[in-house]
């Protein structure tokens, strides 16, 4: 208790608590700007920690973290272009809601959900992180490839009218996603001598040439130079009434568990826990016809299981010294600067630091919460922008942004061979999520289904044989077959 | 949406036929995976074309993207050929001097005829993410010919 008072002292000494809004601001601002991720806003705020107090500087960088993953959910409601990768799920159902007229609300269950799922873990993390670490080392090559197979079957509840199409996107994407340095013998595959392709498609100029420019392309070509009246009715209040909100309860603390068990295990990431949470979401509701049509479950499941991911994420770093994800591998080096050896000693030698940390992101989720349904008038003000305009914004954004990552145009004009995808996939009416899915999960999925094959030299039984990787691969089947079931029934009782 | 229907499902079908022939190249193991899923392409592709005879009408009412494609080929190519002039000039000629005149110029040729406004627009959002990458956030635009200004500059200020 002690420990926690302490804890509570030093977050909210003046000097520190001005420092975690700050973090907050710079990373909603980081995660809302396309191309721009939460591990580029954790790492420029790196050497800013240099002069401070350990616990200060890992506040920082803490509250960074957690506000850019929110961050990105308010481009994707309001503009269908995902800020950090960790927004892809949700532009499925957020910008549906826009067109609907309901970004105010869109936005305020957006924040409130970053704060549940982002809370959850902090105490997670704070109670039970080294139990935890020990089960995710369970994790095994055929664990990773039955979670990526299980992640990979939304796509079929992603296919839209025509299950071709959307299943088509899928393999394309899985095929896309070959593309750079074979996982296990690393022979060059597809990269035609490039050297900037040998590690395959970079996932972000993939998403903003998928999401953003594409969206900036449907913008500039509808000939619209004023106020678009789609976006001129907005209707409704910034939060749900309190019934609905009770009724998502079971959506945020499922969302929650997984997005915390994904954030533990390494190498996953947010993006991933937010596309299966939305599949768990959609699985478990009365309504799945309704997914992708703008439904609050829809923005309520991805968005608070990104933000889980945040504090599960800094379990197996903490405990175990493993960064499980290109931030907690960032967060590392700002731990070694201050002289902090991550591993079960540091709870034993730092403790007064690491319970700060813990008491803060807390304070954190509440506060990006708060400055994200106090800025939602302000976030929607883009609105106003006359849709031509908005595409020479997005674009521009689009490109700087893409050049940003590496400081160099390769990245720009892949940016532009997606963005040209996925503008003849929005008319095609071919949904996106598929194939950023498959880029996502198919090298995770190869690469753990190679290592396991290795393992077992040669036998598949080693997927079905271990509980873990059987029980994931038995829900997989059961959610790739449900939504071909249901259209099935469907047109059974229609006819 | 049938013939395109048709056209995707045969550009598909080439793609996982091109994906299938290149990955013959590699050792089998590095090769299995992408053949399995060209294999898959393909099955799909040729399902889509024999759901376009056997439900012609699964997709009715949805708009036919080759007329679209058609009827915004201009804007389209106006689009992108001032996306590469821009991106080819970006580093030669520098950030601040091609940024004004790619977001002026195309929103001008898209339809947006208010003369002030459209300069006005350009040099904000101009002056915005210079501001914000280069002085707030730390990351570097290209500088072009302003390369010596701007390091000037910055030995000043900082």
């Amino acid at each position: 208790m002690d420990m926690w008072l302490q804890a509570a002292g030093t977050v909210f000494a003046p000097l520190n608590f001005l420092i975690i809004v700050a973090g907050c601001i710079f990373g909603i601002v980081i995660g809302a700007i396309p191309g721009l991720t939460s591990t580029m806003g954790v790492a420029l705020m790196v050497p800013v920690t240099f002069s401070m107090e350990p616990a200060t500087g890992l506040m920082l960088l803490g509250s960074v973290y957690c506000s850019s993953v929110y961050g990105g959910s308010i481009s994707a409601i309001l503009l269908n272009t995902p800020g950090t990768p960790a927004g892809a799920a949700t532009v499925l159902d957020g910008h549906q809601m826009t067109l609907k007229g309901q970004s105010k609300q869109a936005l305020g269950i957006s924040a409130i959900s970053s704060c549940i799922g982002g809370l959850f873990s902090a105490v997670v993390l704070a109670t039970i992180a080294p139990w935890l670490a020990k089960q995710a080392l369970r994790f095994g090559p055929p664990e990773y490839f039955a979670l990526a197979v299980f992640g990979l079957t939304i796509i079929s509840s992603l296919a839209g009218k025509n299950p071709y199409k959307g299943l088509l996107a899928g393999v394309l994407g899985l095929l896309l996603a070959t593309v750079g340095m074979d996982p296990v013998h690393g022979i060059d595959r597809f990269t035609f001598g490039s050297i900037e392709l040998m590690d395959g498609f970079n996932l972000i100029p993939v998403l903003i040439g998928l999401f953003s420019v594409s969206q900036a392309f449907v913008l500039m070509t509808s000939g619209k130079v004023v106020m678009d009246a789609v976006f001129s009715v907005v209707s409704g209040k910034y939060l749900p009434p309190m019934s609905e909100m009770i009724r998502l309860i079971p959506n945020f603390l499922r969302s929650s568990v997984i997005g915390t068990v994904i954030g533990v295990i390494p190498g996953v990431g947010t993006d991933p826990a937010a596309f299966i949470a939305y599949t768990e979401a959609m699985r478990w509701s009365k309504h799945p016809e309704k997914f992708g049509t703008g439904i609050i479950d829809g923005v309520v499941a991805p968005e608070t299981s990104n933000n889980a991911v945040t504090g599960g994420s800094l379990v197996p770093l903490l405990t175990l010294g493993i960064p499980g994800n290109a931030v907690s591998a960032v967060f590392l080096g700002g731990l070694l600067i201050h002289g902090l050896r991550p591993g079960p000693m540091l709870f034993e030698q730092n403790g007064d630091i690491l319970y700060a940390l813990f008491f803060s992101l807390a304070v954190t989720n509440i506060l990006f919460m708060l400055i994200g349904i106090a800025g939602t008038r302000v976030f929607m003000k883009v609105l106003k922008i006359p849709p031509v305009i908005l595409g020479v914004m997005i674009m521009l954004l689009s490109i700087i942004g893409s050049y940003a990552i590496h400081n160099n145009l390769f990245d720009v004009w892949v940016m532009f061979a997606f963005g040209a995808l996925g503008y003849i996939f929005r008319l095609y009416a071919i949904p996106l999520a598929p194939v950023v899915l498959a880029i996502i999960l198919g090298p995770m999925a190869e690469q753990s289904f190679r290592q396991g094959m290795l393992m077992s030299q040669g036998d598949p039984m080693i997927f079905f044989s271990r509980p873990i990787s059987l029980v994931f691969l038995v829900i997989a089947a059961a959610s790739f077959v449900a939504p071909f079931l249901r259209k099935t029934k469907h047109h059974v009782n229609h006819a | 949406m049938i013939l395109a229907n048709r056209i995707f499902a045969g550009i598909m079908l080439l793609i996982a036929g091109g994906f299938y022939i290149a990955a013959g190249a590699y050792p089998k193991d590095a090769a299995n995976w992408p053949k399995v899923f060209s294999g898959v392409m393909a099955l799909f592709s040729i399902g889509l074309i024999r759901d376009t005879y056997k439900t012609p009408d699964r997709e009715t009412g949805a708009a036919d993207p080759l007329l679209i494609l058609r009827n915004k080929a201009g804007l389209l190519a106006l689009i992108v050929g001032l996306s590469f002039l821009y991106l080819l000039l970006l580093e030669t000629i520098g950030f601040m001097l091609m940024t004004p005149f790619f977001v002026g110029s195309l929103t001008w040729l898209l339809g947006y005829k208010n003369r002030r406004k459209t300069v006005m627009i350009a040099v904000t959002i101009t002056l915005v993410v210079w501001v914000s990458f280069e002085l707030l956030l730390q990351i570097p635009l290209p500088e072009g010919i302003f390369d010596d200004f701007f390091r000037t500059m910055r030995g000043g200020l900082f």
